[in-house]
Order: structure tokens, then C-alpha cells, then sequence
């Protein structure tokens, strides 16, 4: 298979801070038109995979093609990264947001961006200062879902946000990802109620991958959920 | 990690060189340099004067030591005598001799300094003119302030400073110590004889030395200007700074130059 | 074209805030002043503080900014944003300058226009001694120029030295001093180095120019462009090199 027919392949990949290697040799290959599940605790490498993917760190050694392409500008023009932290300028508004965004991105598509916006409950006048956390991180997918990007990598969107934004964010993934052209990446370490979204899961563990494939052949092959799966590797 | 490494050996090469380039390079030595910037207003020509008042000082000198001048646009002419009199000859200039009539030249003796004005106190420079033409006789300290004018100073020996602005000063011939302060217009010291102290800015000055026993120290700083001239100088160029230093003989007499914005001309006579 | 614009309207509603504060300040501190005068409570030489305050803060307060313009992406996150953006990376740097000479631009006024308008009586004097108002703006214009030019340089220093202390991530601010130090050193370098190449150039006659010729006759004031050719040469590479770097090897705090 080559290299461009996948979303994303990862060769290798290590990346170390002062005080700890949170990638030590990660390599995964991703088809296209997936979601996929990168699953794993907290500090098993998993934001700082999505990170070096996206472009916002450098990685010490390995490799990553997008779609074929290597960690480049262009590259950067085929993701939709949603970070777990508050990325948006905090004096815009909601339509400031978008227009900005809107002005980067070619496959921008403003009718869907409307629709999210309504599906989402966000006023667009309302400033990003005075959202709550859960309108703020819902804002944050609208950027991501109102793009045809070919790669969209969510990293943590359901950490430290109410049952009700979750259950919205859930249901705009599903209604908004179009399989055909899109792959796209959740990382989370709290599987619950999201396991509905994956057609794959890799478990990260201390920068290593553990485990990873097709969602429901692991089903299968353990004889039970995801979630109980996740829980026995990281137990 | 890998980018910090990289990142921290660059920094680091260019560290090295960077402290090489000053402990080595810089400044280079005997280099002569240009500047890129150059800077001189001349005296401004003010207006005509048509009318003037003279007054006429003479004083033993007896227990003065010093004296002291204080003038504007006009001409002030100094020189030393072997006799024991001072003659001050001050003139105010003026456009009419109904405006001269308020005005006068004032004078005070304070610790055996005699010391020459404009009078009275209300008086302003723009308005009228001041010259002087003195005979001191030799070995007084002298104090020259002028501005806008010209200040000319022939064979003189004692201590003399000028403060100056936007003047052509002159002095030709001293023997003793002499201290310049200039800012704007021109300046010639020749036939020097002593110490000599001289910071200008914003003039072109010529310096000629005549050779004395015990020789000259020289430590002149020039900045955005230019040094030149045949005194024995080893020179450290940067930029726009000039950074010179040199004995002639015995290096007993020191003289000090420091320029900005300005050329200065340095020579010792044969 | 329409990406760079979007920056730099982000980077300048960024600004917004605190330049009309500090314009809203300086604007109401010199109209205190002028009212003091006005009543005989202050001396009318308190006037030239009312001027040189912020003549003096301005240039201090504008280079804080420029640290903090990149600064605050990295300490609110939206680096993130930025270093995602599918852009050249000297376009972000070329939009955080042009944002800056933009707020430059409005302190200028703000100064100008506070001292006519509060100060005009003082202006007198000088008045007399210029030869016309066509003059004082031609002039006025070239202060604001050069000014300009000597910001726009300490910025594109500014930002690299915020950029490369970025890529070693500890003691930055340590760091980006040395990195003005060596990359100020550098650009002296390639100033002596390239010297000798441009030394054909003509020597520009300002005082013509500027006509100050007009104010006094004997005013000279010449400039052989040789050695700064160099800098400016190195500067320009600089901006590039922070583009570069920012693009491809600067990271996001962890």
C-alpha cells in the first residue's frame, strides 16, 4: 500500500522533554475514513503524538507523512487539529472566530459552520471570554467539523466539560464526519461513552504503543468492551 | 530536545566567536575608518549691528588672579602682556544707541576673580552684542564664555579656558595650560605650548603642538567624526567611534580630546 | 493577501486596548497639565514634561509591546492556533511588525496632536524659527520615517531573540538578551564586512534634502550610506530566519 493511500502514517516517532521520552519509537498507520480511538492515561504520549502530527512540536527522530505529505505547510492545510486547551483569542467573538478561521483554510464551509453553530447553541455575537468551558471546547470543534479537512485530530474534547456539552460533541462528531474523505483521530483516557465513535483504537502506554486495531475485532477477539478493555491494559 | 541541543551548540559557537571577534578583532588596530554620518553647523551669521558703546577697564593687577569674560555675539581678542595692568576694552553692539543707552557692562571682583557682563541683569543676548578686546598680563587664569561670535587669542601665557558655542575660535600661540569647551563652528589651537584639554562637538578643529620639553600624553575618543593629522597616535576603530592613543617624548603633558560629530585635525610642528 | 490581512486585523484589534489606554492617558495627562498652567498653579515650564513624559515612555512601552505580543500567544495558548495555521511564518512576524509600527504610528500622533492641540501657544517661539508649515510636516514626516525605520528594526531583533529563546525553553529571558547581543554583533559584522562593497554609493546631502539649509546656512549634514547597508542587509535576513525558525522548529510550551 503506498504511503499516500493512508491518512496518516507514523514511523518511529520518539520525542523527548528535560524529564521524560513521552514517544519512545511510536508507529502506527492510519486508512482513510476512520476514526480512530488513541487511548491511554494521562501522560502516555497521546497529546504529544496528535502534537508532532499537527506540527506544533518537533519530533527528536521518526517520521510522519499526512496523506503522503511530510510535516510541511501544506501538510498543516490537510488537518483540523482541536487542542484540549483553550486555543481562541479570548477577545474575539464567536463569529470573529470563525471568519478568522474561515480566512485559513480552503475546504471552509460556511453553510456548515452556520448549521454547527445553531447545532451547537453558540451566539455568535457572544464573546470567547464569556463562554463557559463546555461552549468553549464545543466552539473549538465547530472549527474543526465546519472544514472538509482530509485529517481531523481531536485531542481530549470531552475532558472537564458537563454531560450535556459531551453528549452534543459526540452527536456533532457523528453527524458532521463524512467517512468517505475524512480520518479522524480522538485521543481520550476516558473511553465511556465515546467507544460508539471508534472503528480503531491504539492504547499508548508511556510513550509505547500497547494495543491497536479494528474496534470491533478486538471486541471479539478479548469478548468484551473497549472500555473494560481499556481498564484491564492500564489496570 | 533534539532542536534545543542544536539551538544551545549554535548559540554557543557564535559565543565563542563572538568573544574571539572582542578579545581578538575588535577593535582593529591602526584601521583608519570614515564616518558614515557627518554633522557641522557654522556660526550663524547674526544680524548687523549699527550702533556701539564702548567702555574701557583698566586695573592694576595686584592681588587678581583670574579673570573672567563673559560675551555674545561679537568679537572677543585676547593677548598677554609683560607689563602689570588688565585693559579691558568691552563694546555692546546694538541696533540703535537709544537701545544701548540700558545697557552696560558690569563690573565685580569676588576672590581675586574680576569678572566682565552685560548689565543689568535683565539683559539678553539676542537683543545686543558683546565684544571684548583684552590685554591680561602673563600668567593670569583666564575664562572665555562667547557664543555666536568669533574668539581670536594671540601669544598668550597662563591658564586659559574657553567655553564656547557656535563660534570660530582661534589661538595662536599659547604657552601654559589651555581648556576648550566647544559645541558648533570651528576651531584652531595652533602653536600650543602645555597641557591642553578639548572636548568639542559639531565642529571641525585643528590642534598643532609645538614641540616641548617632556613631550605630550594624547588620549583622544572621537565619535562619528574624524581623527587625522601627524601626532603619534595608535588608533582602535570601531564603527563610528575613534579611540586613540600616543605619547610624544616623554609623555609628561596631557592632552585630552574628546570629539563627537566633528573632525579633528591633530599635529605636533617640527 | 487576504490570510496576511486577517493577521495583522487580529494582531491590531489585539492592540487595540492598550493603545487607546495609553492614548486616553497621555492625552488627559497633558490636558491636566494645561489646565494647571492655564490657572497659574503649575510653572508653564511644566509644560515640556507634559511632552517629554511620554516622548520618553513611548519607546520603552513600545518595546515591551513587541515582547509581548508574542509572549502573550504562548502564555494564553492561542500559539497553538498560530503554529497551526498553514502560513509562511514570516507572515505571522511580518503581521505582529506591521501591527506594531501601526500602534507606533498612533503614539506618534497621539504626541503630535496633544502637544498642538494643548501646547500650540509654547509652539510659538519655534514657529518664528522655522521657515513654514510645509517645511515642519516634510521634516515631521522624516522624524516619523526614521523613527519608524529604527522601531521596525528592534522589532525584527525582538522577535528573533524571543523566537530562538522559545527553542531552548529554559532561562528565556537570559536567553533572548544574549540572542540580541549576538545577533546585534552579527549584523555589525556583516555592516564592516559589506562596507567596502557599497562604498561606490553617493554621499546623501540631508541638509539639502531636509532643507535645513533654510534655518541657518552653515548646517551640513551629510550621510555616506556604505556601512549601514550591511545592517540593514542582515536585518532583513534576520526577519527571514525568525520566519524560518518560527515556522518550522519553535513548539508550543509542554
Amino acid at each position: 500500500m503506498r504511503a499516500s493511500e493512508q491518512a496518516l502514517v507514523v514511523r518511529d516517532l520518539r520525542k523527548r522533554y528535560p524529564k521524560v521520552e513521552a514517544l519512545k519509537g511510536v508507529s502506527i498507520a492510519l486508512p482513510k475514513g476512520e476514526i480512530w480511538g488513541l487511548l491511554g492515561p494521562n501522560g502516555s504520549g497521546k497529546s504529544t503524538l496528535l502534537k508532532c502530527v499537527a506540527g506544533l512540536l518537533q519530533p527528536d527522530g521518526g517520521e510522519i507523512e499526512v496523506l503522503g505529505l511530510p510535516p510541511s505547510r501544506e501538510a498543516k492545510a490537510e488537518i483540523a487539529f482541536v487542542p484540549e486547551v483553550d486555543t481562541l483569542y479570548r477577545w474575539m467573538t464567536v463569529r470573529q472566530v470563525l471568519d478568522f478561521t474561515a480566512a485559513f483554510y480552503q475546504d471552509w464551509q460556511e453553510e456548515t459552520a452556520g448549521e454547527l453553530l445553531e447545532f451547537m447553541r453558540l451566539d455568535p455575537e457572544a464573546k470567547v471570554s464569556s463562554l463557559s468551558k463546555g461552549m468553549r471546547a464545543r466552539l473549538k470543534l465547530i472549527l474543526a467539523l465546519a472544514r472538509t479537512a482530509p485529517l481531523i485530530l481531536l485531542d481530549e474534547p470531552f475532558s472537564g466539560i458537563d454531560p450535556s456539552s459531551r453528549d452534543r460533541i459526540v452527536e456533532g462528531i457523528i453527524r458532521q464526519f463524512k467517512g468517505e474523505e475524512q480520518t479522524m483521530i480522538i485521543s481520550t483516557h476516558a473511553v465511556g461513552d465515546t467507544e460508539q465513535l471508534f472503528d480503531a483504537v491504539v492504547f499508548l502506554d508511556e510513550g509505547t504503543i500497547n494495543l491497536q486495531g479494528n474496534a470491533e475485532d478486538l471486541r471479539t477477539r478479548w469478548g468484551k468492551s473497549i472500555n473494560d478493555l481499556f481498564k484491564e491494559v492500564f489496570a | 530536545m533534539k532542536i534545543r541541543r542544536i539551538t544551545l551548540a549554535i548559540l554557543a559557537l557564535l559565543t565563542v566567536l563572538f568573544v574571539a571577534d572582542m578579545r581578538y578583532f575588535q577593535p582593529r588596530r591602526g584601521r583608519s575608518g570614515q564616518p558614515s554620518v557627518r554633522f557641522q553647523v557654522e556660526p550663524s551669521r547674526v544680524a548687523h549691528f549699527h550702533a556701539e558703546k564702548t567702555q574701557v577697564f583698566t586695573r592694576p593687577q595686584g592681588s587678581l588672579s583670574s579673570l573672567m569674560l563673559s560675551g555674545a555675539l561679537g568679537h572677543v581678542e585676547l593677548r598677554s602682556t609683560d607689563g602689570t595692568e588688565l585693559v579691558v576694552r568691552a563694546t555692546i553692539l546694538g541696533e540703535t544707541e537709544e537701545e544701548l543707552a540700558r545697557f552696560e557692562v558690569v563690573e565685580s571682583v569676588s576672590n581675586g576673580e574680576i569678572s566682565y557682563k552685560l548689565g543689568p541683569q535683565t539683559a539678553q543676548f539676542p537683543e545686543v552684542g558683546l565684544s571684548f578686546a583684552v590685554e591680561v598680563p602673563a600668567g593670569m587664569e583666564v575664562t572665555v564664555k562667547h557664543s555666536y561670535g568669533s574668539v581670536e587669542v594671540e601669544d598668550f601665557v597662563g591658564f586659559l579656558r574657553l567655553l564656547t558655542s557656535f563660534s570660530q575660535v582661534t589661538v595662536t600661540g599659547l604657552q601654559g595650560s589651555l581648556s576648550v569647551e566647544n559645541q558648533f563652528g570651528s576651531v584652531e589651537l595652533l602653536d600650543i605650548s602645555g597641557p591642553l584639554a578639548f572636548e568639542d562637538a559639531f565642529s571641525n578643529s585643528t590642534v598643532l603642538l609645538s614641540p616641548v620639553d617632556g613631550g605630550y600624553n594624547f588620549q583622544v575618543d572621537v565619535t562619528n567624526g574624524s581623527l587625522t593629522g601627524n601626532a603619534p597616535l595608535e588608533k582602535e576603530v570601531r564603527q563610528n567611534m575613534i579611540k586613540a592613543q600616543g605619547t610624544h617624548g616623554e609623555g609628561v603633558h596631557p592632552v585630552v580630546i574628546e570629539s563627537s560629530f566633528g573632525s579633528v585635525n591633530l599635529n605636533i610642528g617640527r | 493577501m487576504k490570510r496576511f490581512l486577517k493577521l495583522v486585523l487580529k494582531d491590531l484589534e489585539g492592540s487595540r486596548l492598550p493603545t487607546l489606554f495609553l492614548s486616553g492617558i497621555t492625552l488627559v495627562f497633558m490636558a491636566f497639565v494645561r489646565y494647571k498652567v492655564s490657572f497659574g498653579s503649575w510653572h508653564s515650564q511644566m509644560s515640556v514634561l507634559a511632552v517629554a513624559l511620554p516622548t520618553a515612555f513611548f519607546p520603552l512601552w513600545l518595546i515591551w509591546r513587541s515582547f509581548q505580543t508574542l509572549r502573550s500567544e504562548w502564555r494564553e495558548d492561542t500559539v497553538y492556533t498560530l503554529l497551526a495555521l498553514p502560513v509562511p511564518g514570516w507572515q505571522v512576524m511580518l503581521a505582529k511588525l506591521v501591527s506594531l509600527c501601526v500602534e507606533y504610528s498612533v503614539l506618534f500622533a497621539v504626541t503630535v496632536g496633544g502637544t498642538s492641540l494643548f501646547f500650540g501657544g509654547l509652539l510659538d517661539e519655534l514657529w518664528s524659527m522655522v521657515s513654514s508649515l510645509s517645511w515642519v510636516v516634510w521634516n515631521g514626516f522624516w522624524v516619523y520615517a526614521a523613527g519608524l525605520a529604527v522601531y521596525s528594526s528592534l522589532i525584527i531583533y525582538i522577535q528573533l531573540a524571543f523566537v530562538v529563546s522559545k527553542m531552548v525553553g529554559k532561562v528565556q529571558g537570559l536567553v533572548a538578551l544574549w540572542v540580541w547581543v549576538l545577533a546585534s554583533w552579527l549584523a555589525d559584522k556583516a555592516a564592516v564586512l559589506l562596507a567596502p562593497l557599497f562604498r561606490w554609493l553617493p554621499t546623501l546631502r540631508l541638509h539639502e534634502f531636509l532643507r535645513l539649509n533654510e534655518l541657518d546656512s552653515g548646517i551640513v549634514f551629510e550621510w555616506h550610506p556604505a556601512g549601514q547597508i550591511g545592517l540593514v542587509l542582515a536585518t532583513v535576513a534576520f526577519f527571514f530566519l525568525t520566519g524560518y525558525l518560527f515556522e518550522h522548529y519553535v513548539e508550543i510550551n509542554e
